[in-house]
């Protein structure tokens, strides 16, 4: 393909100018994927630029990064003339590409956030069939994307878990062996404020209103009948 | 800043958090890692985990430990592969029961998949051993252990890259580490330290592994004077995608895959008749590389970068879209093919290394032929060498290595806390990562890091890779040592203390470095050819000779070997055909 010019935005909590946009000449092939054109960047022009990557292989969820504003896994997406390199909204920025995930996960190991069973199963292997969302859900890389994506999410809001808090709480209600109330959880973790607007997406593919928001709306609204 | 723990854990992938898992039941416990919890490595492994449950065809644990033994072309030490094969059947069902989905069969009980080298009968055909959950079983055993290790108040330091181990005699007194959002140095001090740090693939030029592979506690532990064992045994996987060494997971073998040379042959129905196909790693990538070399690759140019097809296209578009989603992903994407309808070019890629931290089957480092201890000290997972993937590791027993020992080790933890005194941490022990940054952020000019890097993957993949001979490694010794120097002009360009991404690969690199010359010196010692150590000059098996382990030594510029008896008390070495 030759030649593209790529913009990056760059955050630098320790300089004077903390958000900029760089542009880059870099020269990429047809197939070249966002990832790589960061690397090339990196390689050649700038190795201060922050961006994090791990498998290449859409796994670990970890090179996400907004592209011309769309949340995409870097590894996995097509570099284009012009593209527009962002990190991810919403969410607390450490350096250029780069933001913390640390504070959500805090935040959600009070609505404790694994299997809780009321007994051990009487036989080991116990016979088990979960239902086909629970198998979709567990797809989830913990991307951020959704939070991203989400207008109504912000991570200095603890009153509102965004997309992903529902997906994790999902992920426990369609286990047969989870024993808790995580309908109420959801109430608590603020899912009667989601506009259910349908814009948040999953770059795994999780269809995330129909399997996540709607079922727990659905049965809040249920509950609030009695 | 300085911490105090009982027991610190660094690594979170699968084996780091089975660990901390079972030690913070009885003891406060840090896990320190420099990526997310869940974004560990063995979140990428897709094919499953091995276990003799028996479930849709007759097993039985000793066949598991035998394919094990022989698979690993005796270097295995056998007691140890027999324990693993037996605890593997509690291993899944533990872990089941914690929360992990695997795919079921109709009826509702734990679904099998063929694996390579995994055999019913010592021998007899492929059997159904591998538990899997979809493509993603890593990734879900990351996600089971984490949520398992928040429900026991385990305290994880993510982002911290641990620079250094701190030993008192012959004790561990802990670690320190590099906070990456910040820049800042933490010590660590505990009365017992476990590495879990993952593989070292990085080392070469095509991998299947991910960035962060880099080695950093074999490494961290060869320059405090602990030995690393067999390092020279790494698996190259036969089929990474061509040019980019991304795994295409043996899975696809495993539904029914077939390799093909461009006269569209079958080829592995000459190098393996019975297993085919499913053979063992190093059989089948040794076969692509002769096809290869005798012409038959697919441009059939005998070039070392010519490939084979990886054909799938018989399996149908809904079995790939069901059982193997991510290849038909990846083909999309980096090769432009649809795996339904193209074969997929295939190339095989460094994988796996069987070496590492010397220990015992509680994760205890142990130093030498005697079984001298560094008390406190464990390593488990692929940084560690128990030793059962001896010379050759079989498909989906990584996964299982880390669960059985990564509990094993955990609870012996648990109890070593309870007893004796700690060493306690010395005031300099920052001194070493403080001035190794001092020197890597110095306001000089020194030379590129990203060419040095790349020089050594080409160096290793080239003169220590699948096919070895006395003269190549014995120049790719000379290269890395000359590297090694350069390494000590190194300078980071970028002087900012957060997530400062270039200093923290300059330091990668020096990790990298020192494996990569204590690997070249190991397979250039070893005169003869076993499992995945395959020389020209030495094409035989020599068991009088080299039935044993190495131990090698970094002493500065040089590395010093001894070596160490295999346990051979089950099963007479054999010739390995399959
Ligand atoms: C693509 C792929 C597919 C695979 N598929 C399978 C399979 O199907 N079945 C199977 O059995 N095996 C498979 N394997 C092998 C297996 O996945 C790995 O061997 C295994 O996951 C390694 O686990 P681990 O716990 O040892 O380390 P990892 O999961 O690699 O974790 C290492 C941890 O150490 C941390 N760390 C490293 N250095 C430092 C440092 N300096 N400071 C702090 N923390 C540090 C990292 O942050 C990380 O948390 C596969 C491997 C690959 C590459």
């Amino acid at each position: 393909m030759g030649k593209i010019k790529v913009k990056v935005l760059r955050h630098d909590p320790e300089g004077k100018v903390k958000d900029k946009f760089d542009e880059f000449e870099v020269s990429v092939e047809e197939k070249s994927t966002v990832l790589e054109a960061l690397m090339k960047i990196y390689d050649t022009r700038d190795s201060s630029l922050a961006f994090e990557h791990g498998c290449r292989a859409q796994n670990c969820g970890l090179c996400v990064v907004n592209l011309n504003g769309h949340p995409r896994y870097a590894c996995m997406a097509r570099i284009t003339a012009d593209a527009e390199i962002t990190p991810l909204k919403h969410l607390p920025l450490i350096r250029d590409l780069v933001f913390d995930r640390r504070p959500f996960f805090s935040y959600l190991a009070k609505f404790r956030p694994y299997v809780v069973r009321e007994k051990d199963p009487d036989e080991e292997p116990e016979t088990l069939l979960q239902p086909p969302e629970h198998s979709k859900l567990m797809s989830c890389r913990e991307c951020f994307a959704c939070l991203s994506s989400c207008p109504t999410y912000d991570c200095q809001n603890d009153s509102f878990g965004g997309p992903l808090g529902f997906v994790k709480l999902a992920q426990l209600h369609y286990d047969r062996r989870d024993c808790l109330d995580r309908v109420s959880q959801a109430r608590e973790m603020g899912i009667l404020n989601c506009m259910d607007c349908s814009a948040c997406t999953c770059i795994s593919g999780i269809p995330l209103n129909k399997i996540v928001i709607r079922p727990f709306l659905a049965l809040l609204g249920e509950g609030s009948d009695d | 800043m300085k911490h105090t723990f009982d027991a610190i854990i660094v690594g979170s992938g699968g084996s780091g958090l089975y660990a901390a898992l079972e030690v913070s039941a009885k003891a406060k416990t840090a896990v320190l890692s420099k990526v997310y919890p869940v974004r560990s490595h063995t979140g990428a492994a897709q094919g499953g985990i091995s276990a003799a449950l028996g479930n849709v065809e007759a097993d039985d644990p000793r066949w598991h430990a035998f394919d094990t033994v022989k698979g690993g072309d005796y270097l295995v030490d056998q007691q140890a592969a027999m324990l693993m094969a037996e605890e593997a059947v509690q291993a899944v069902y533990d872990l089941e029961n914690r929360g992990l989905p695997f795919n079921r069969t109709p009826d509702g009980r734990i679904d099998q998949r063929r694996f390579g080298g995994h055999t019913r009968n010592f021998g007899e055909a492929p059997v159904r051993r591998a538990c899997y959950a979809a493509d993603r079983t890593g990734h879900m055993i990351l996600q089971t252990l984490y949520q398992q290790c928040i429900k026991n108040g385990v305290h994880f330091y993510d982002e911290y890259q641990v620079l250094d181990l701190a030993l008192k005699d012959n004790q561990c007194a802990g670690v320190v580490a590099l906070q990456l959002s910040t820049g800042e140095i933490h010590v660590f001090e505990a009365k017992t330290v476990l590495f879990a740090t993952g593989g070292f693939g990085r080392m070469f030029k095509i991998t299947s592994n991910a960035y962060a592979n880099t080695g950093d506690g074999p490494a961290i532990c060869a320059r405090r004077g602990i030995p690393l064992q067999d390092m020279e045994f790494f698996q190259f996987h036969p089929t990474g995608i061509k040019g980019l060494g991304i795994l295409i997971s043996e899975a696809v073998r495993g539904e029914g895959g077939i390799l093909r040379n461009n006269r569209n042959e079958r080829f592995m129905a000459r190098f393996a008749p019975t297993l085919l196909d499913l053979a063992p790693r190093d059989m089948v990538s040794r076969a692509i590389m002769t096809e290869i070399r005798s012409g038959n690759g697919i441009r059939g140019d005998r070039k070392i970068d010519d490939y084979v097809h990886l054909d799938a296209t018989h399996l149908g578009k809904e079995t790939l879209q069901s059982k193997l989603p991510d290849i038909t992903d990846f083909c999309k994407t980096y090769l432009g093919i649809d795996p339904a309808e193209n074969p997929i070019p295939v190339l095989p890629t460094a994988h796996y290394g069987m070496g590492g931290i010397p220990t015992d089957t509680h994760g205890r480092v142990v130093i030498d032929n005697k079984g001298t201890l560094i008390h406190g000290l464990y390593a488990v997972g692929e940084c560690a060498c128990v030793s059962v993937h001896g010379a050759n590791r079989l498909g989906t027993n990584s996964l299982l290595d880390l669960v059985v020992f990564g509990r094993r080790a955990g609870r012996h933890m648990a109890d070593y806390v309870n007893h004796g005194d700690p060493a306690g941490i010395a005031t300099d022990a920052t001194d070493f990562s403080r001035e190794w940054i001092t020197r890597l952020t110095a306001k000089k000019k020194g030379p590129h890091g990203g060419r040095i890097f790349d020089k050594m993957q080409r160096t290793m993949m080239e003169k220590v890779g699948i096919y070895r001979t006395e003269t190549h490694m014995a120049r790719a010794v000379g290269e890395i040592q000359t590297l090694r120097e350069r390494y000590m002009m190194v300078r980071a360009e970028d002087r900012r203390n957060a997530f400062n991404t270039d200093l923290l690969e300059l330091i990668e690199l020096g990790n990298l470095l020192d494996l990569s010359l204590i690997t070249a010196v190991s397979a250039l010692n070893r005169r003869e050819s076993r499992g995945a150590h395959s020389r020209e000059d030495y094409p035989d098996r020599d068991d009088p000779q080299w039935l044993k382990h190495t131990l090698a030594r970094l002493e500065k510029d040089d590395v010093g070997l001894t070596y160490k008896d295999v346990d051979v008390s089950l099963w007479k070495p054999k010739p390995r055909t399959y």
